[in-house]
């Protein structure tokens, strides 16, 4: 029976191509853009999944009365004494950025063809850990010993693709990096690359000790990742309720020496990519938000596929019931009939499920660009879990969207079917009208979503951000340098400026789009420390208002004369005052709305391990030093009179790019021949931080527009359907004497209703989420009903297109052939 | 073999009841082939359709070969009507995706006839049709009475108690629909028996019996006695 159900189904498709091959590529398109997404999604859960044991411990520090600010990183002594004083923690391990070691400079080494190669240090993940980080993290040592490799001083690891980048086939063991050209470090081992889904970011890895510091008493240094292992059998919660003992015991007297409170937790380490949002993070997280609305979407676009299915089939009743109401005449049951529309169902999802393996493999490379990162590769075919989600597929969708059709059409009854009345009476009619209700709204949902995405990410990209971020071109600072650097920048910056396509140019510590990494608190000098607010600062110059355009609200900019000194430290009470400009949200957080009243008034805050107290000299208007994602920051500039700067700001002219840049890059190659001339525009290096909106809005778009063109196939097929259904009605008319024009809007009408009904429907829900999603902007693009009546109008184009050949198809029949034919 | 009694059919819109058949009572023996004839609206296909176990009457009485059949339910009713039921209609009703063999076969498979006999049946049934050479044709390339032809090839395969007839020649020309109404006369000559609907006075004249229906009353039965002599 089966054989024979096979040979009949596929006489039926061959009949019905159009039906059959709008089925077939809405399946498989609908298919792939599940499995695609959901692998993305899958992906991001996959992160440290493997690493249940695993904890960070992360430190909570608030400045004033409830700001508290959870940070990623700890005190490097945090994990010693927990290895010391809870049993139950098993390992421990600890890793820190070396840039905020003040390891700057220049990597030089020993090319696979003997030529020396130079490159700047900051481009590397380069990091001082202990140890036993891969023991707790599994990460093979495929070179060198795993249980000294960096146990000494200056011990150095490479991942294998930095070897293999650096060394090519030489074996990297033994060989040497120097930095700076005075230091030669030795590669002790060589580990393997560290997995994709991982939080941990790094190709290079030195010895802690290495850093000469007595790190096992360091309370006061929260920039060290603390990670530990626990005992098998171990409740990481009931170690979690001894922190705060832990915490009052060695941090108490620090805690009430600077005015502050300290809390830790542990964080699971395979949670850490989903859930993990605090400050300093070695690698962004995801975005949970975005991977819930991604899986929304995979089953959006599937359900539409599903539900055209659904729809076509039924709306071959009519040529279906004849055969029906025949076979039940002759003896068939109605699970026979049952089995044999399931079976059609089968098939159809079968060939939709193979083609869109075949899209698969064509999707790939894009795919993978897309995602940035090589989720997707031929493997996929070894992999059970993958099997087993093609044929849940397969089943699920040809027995769930089978099983309606096959219960409508072998309900009919031969009597009704066979006397010719079965036209009176369309069954799953309403049933269609219902979902294509809810293919049009699942379509609104996604054009309406996909637009407030765009339009807040043109919000953003196109938002005043306070300062000049395009024809700013960014450097690196030199690094190579000597006691005479900042000689040697004043006449870099004097020279270059003599060209006329430069306007002018200045040194930082930080520039915008890149978050500022020195984190403190302010109060007004006389306060108690309990007053501070929370403060981030930076390093800049005389002309770095001038360069990013900034303004300035009230008081004065730097001029050379403003720098001060702030090493070496001075014992017992530094009694020097730094100049400092400060933002407006600072003014207001000390109690100062009216910016002009603070100019002069004296401030203390801490910078390097002690107090200062500055001179707030100007304050400059609120800028967006990050992401339109984050609220204004309190922001004050300081200019030191050392050299700490990491960046050099060049304000060129926008029509003449290229000579600036050479007469930039000759000036510097001049004054600084043994640094590398790397430079990047600021407009392009701010807008990165769009990256992941970038990304989920072009998902959106890629998945919305196929979920919208496998709707529009399904309504292609509906509409030559609609036209059968009212060829009647249509020829009555027009003997009636109704003009072409009146009978060519009978189909669309019908159409217009639907899309009109699941607008109500589904706009009051897009409206909620797309202002929740919205509202997790600090500045957002504000709603406006064309949100929702653009979609709707494309929507009602895109489904009038649709059906419009059928429409115009029924219009020109002759009445006598239909009118004949009843 | 049929047996009604005050057999009544209603049909029921929201505001009018319609009586279709009312207190039918009809006798047709074995090997009786009876010609039901009446205007448009009397009636005629609704009796054939409970006839043919497709429908239930509202009330009265069917006993079809000796079973109460009345208030059978319509998967009892699928039961009685495989085998022992074949239909022959006005528009054929032949499965367009079903080559000849296959529209012919549909029964046996449902029969559960094993393979080789079904082809073998199947065969013999189509030559008898004089239609074997079309086997393999689909029933859109085949002429009205070619269709027809099949359509009773597929009525009588499995060898049906009672072969119900609708209006079997009223989509043919007189040829075609001569051609029909031999073979059923084959067919009842052979001991089937025949119950058939017509407006048509011609093929009403094949049938051994005639029962006129006007407003879902019997009016008039006669038999006739051409075809009685005939015989």
């Amino acid at each position: 029976m089966l054989q024979y159900h096979l040979k009949i189904a596929l006489r039926f498709f061959l009949r019905n191509k159009v039906f059959t091959l709008i089925n077939i590529s809405g399946l498989a398109l609908g298919i792939t853009a599940f499995l695609l997404l959901t692998r993305y999604v899958s992906f991001e859960k996959s992160y440290d999944q493997n690493l249940e044991n695993a904890f960070r411990v992360t430190l909570e520090s608030n400045y004033g009365e409830d700001f508290f600010a959870t940070s990623a990183a700890n005190h490097p002594a945090v994990g010693p004494a927990m290895v010391n004083e809870f049993p139950e923690v098993e390992q421990m391990a600890r890793i820190v950025d070396t840039k905020l070691m003040n390891v700057r400079g220049i990597l030089s080494y020993e090319t696979d063809n003997g030529a020396r190669a130079l490159s700047n240090l900051k481009d590397y993940n380069f990091y001082f850990a202990d140890g036993i980080l891969l023991d707790i993290f599994n990460i093979p040592l495929l070179q060198g010993d795993p249980k000294t490799a960096l146990d000494d001083p200056y011990d150095l690891i490479i991942s294998a693709r930095m070897a293999k980048q650096i060394f090519g086939n030489q074996d990297p063991v033994g060989k040497t990096l120097t930095i700076n050209s005075d230091h030669e470090i030795t590669v002790t081992g060589v580990f393997q690359d560290l997995p994709q889904n991982t939080h941990l970011n790094f190709d290079i890895l030195m010895s802690l000790s290495s850093l000469d510091f007595p790190l096992e008493t360091i309370w006061v240094w929260p920039e060290f990742y603390t990670y530990i292992s626990l005992k098998p059998g171990t409740n990481p919660e009931s170690l979690a309720s001894k922190m705060s003992a832990f915490v009052d015991i060695h941090m108490n007297e620090i805690m009430t020496e600077h005015g502050f409170k300290a809390r830790m937790g542990l964080q699971p380490v395979h949670e850490i990519h989903l859930t993990s949002h605090l400050s300093k993070e070695m690698s962004p997280s995801a975005n949970k938000g975005s991977l819930h609305f991604l899986m929304i979407i995979a089953l959006f676009v599937i359900g539409i596929a599903q539900i055209n299915f659904i729809n076509l089939s039924t709306s071959k009743s009519l040529e279906r019931a004849r055969e029906v109401g025949i076979k039940k005449v002759v003896g068939a049951k109605r699970y026979t009939l049952i089995y044999q529309f399931l079976c059609e169902s089968l098939i159809l999802n079968f060939v939709g499920v193979a083609l869109s393996l075949v899209l698969i493999s064509l999707a790939i490379k894009p795919f993978n660009n897309l995602a940035g990162a090589e989720i997707l590769s031929l493997s996929i075919w070894l992999q059970p879990g993958f099997w087993i989600v093609i044929i849940t597929i397969f089943l699920g969708g040809g027995l769930l969207a089978g099983l309606y059709p096959a219960f409508v059409l072998s309900g009919y009854k031969p009597i009704t079917v066979l006397k010719g009345k079965f036209h009176k009476t369309i069954q799953g009619a309403n049933m269609r009208k219902a979902l294509v209700i809810t293919q049009f709204a699942i379509a609104l949902a996604l054009i309406s979503g996909t637009y407030i995405v765009y339009k807040q990410l043109y919000f953003m990209q196109n938002k005043e951000l306070g300062f000049q971020a395009d024809q700013n071109l960014v450097l690196n600072a030199p690094i190579d340098v000597d006691s005479n650097v900042l000689q040697k920048i004043k006449v870099f910056k004097e020279e270059i400026s003599r060209n006329p396509f430069i306007n002018s140019t200045t040194q930082s510590t930080d520039i915008p789009g890149k978050p500022l990494s020195t984190v403190d608190a302010i109060r007004n000098l006389g306060e108690e420390k309990t007053n501070s607010v929370p403060l981030k600062f930076m390093s800049v110059d005389h002309d770095f208002l001038k360069t990013y355009k900034i303004e300035l609200v009230a008081g004065e900019d730097f001029s050379e004369e403003d720098q001060s000194t702030f090493f070496p430290l001075i014992e017992n009470g530094d009694p020097r005052i730094h100049p400092v400009i400060i933002n407006r949200s600072t003014a207001k957080a000390l109690g100062y709305a009216d910016p002009v009243e603070i100019i002069h008034k004296k401030i203390i805050f801490k910078y390097g391990p002690a107090d200062r107290i500055g001179d707030v000299i100007g304050v400059m208007a609120d800028y967006h030093h990050q992401s339109l994602q984050m609220g204004y920051e309190n922001i004050m500039f300081i200019y030191p009179d050392d050299y700490s700067s990491n960046y050099l700001t060049i304000n060129i002219d926008g029509h003449q790019i290229q000579p600036a840049i050479n007469a930039i890059k000759n000036e510097y190659k001049k004054l600084f021949p043994h640094d590398p001339f790397n430079y990047f525009f600021l407009d392009m290096y701010f807008n990165q931080q769009y990256n992941a909106e970038l990304k989920l809005g072009f998902i959106c778009l890629l998945f919305s527009g196929l979920a919208i063109f496998i709707a529009a196939l399904g309504l292609f097929g509906i509409g030559s359907h609609m036209a059968l259904e009212k060829i009647k009605e249509i020829s009555i008319r027009k003997v009636m004497g109704a003009s072409t024009a009146q009978v060519l809007l009978i189909i669309p009408k019908k159409l217009l209703v639907l899309i009109l009904l699941s607008g109500v429907l589904i706009i009051p829900v897009v409206y909620f989420l797309a202002r929740n999603w919205l509202n997790g902007f600090a500045f957002h693009t504000p709603m406006n009903m064309w949100m929702f009546i653009l979609p709707l109008l494309l929507v009602m184009a895109i489904a009038l297109l649709s059906i419009l050949s059928q429409s115009i198809k029924t219009t020109y029949v002759n009445p006598a052939d239909s009118l004949r034919n009843d | 073999m049929i047996k009604t009694t005050n057999l009544c059919k209603s049909f029921r819109t929201e505001e009018v009841e319609t009586l279709a058949l009312n207190k039918v009572s009809l006798h047709v023996r074995e090997n009786e082939f009876v010609a039901i004839m009446g205007p448009s609206g009397c009636g005629k296909s609704t009796l054939l359709n409970i006839l043919g176990l497709l429908d239930r009457p509202t009330s009265g009485s069917y006993v079809f070969a000796g079973h109460e059949v009345a208030k059978f339910t319509e998967s009892q009713r699928t039961r009685i009507r495989k085998g022992n039921l074949g239909f022959v209609f006005q528009s054929f009703n032949l499965i367009d995706t079903l080559t000849v063999f296959e529209n012919v076969e549909l029964p046996l498979l449902y029969l559960k006839v094993p393979k080789s006999e079904r082809k073998d049946r199947v065969m013999e049934a189509l030559g008898r049709m004089k239609i074997g050479h079309r086997a393999k044709h689909f029933p859109q390339q085949l002429s009205g009475g070619q269709q027809q032809r099949v359509a009773i090839a597929r009525a009588v395969i499995p060898n049906p108690k009672l072969i119900l007839a609708d209006e079997p020649t009223g989509n043919l020309d007189s040829k075609n629909g001569n051609e029909v109404m031999n073979l059923l006369t084959e067919l009842y000559q052979e001991g089937a028996t025949i119950l058939m609907v017509t407006h048509s006075d011609h093929d009403a004249q094949f049938a051994h019996r005639i029962v006129n229906l006007f407003d879902g009353q019997i009016v008039t039965e006669s038999v006739n006695r051409e075809m009685t002599t005939r015989e």
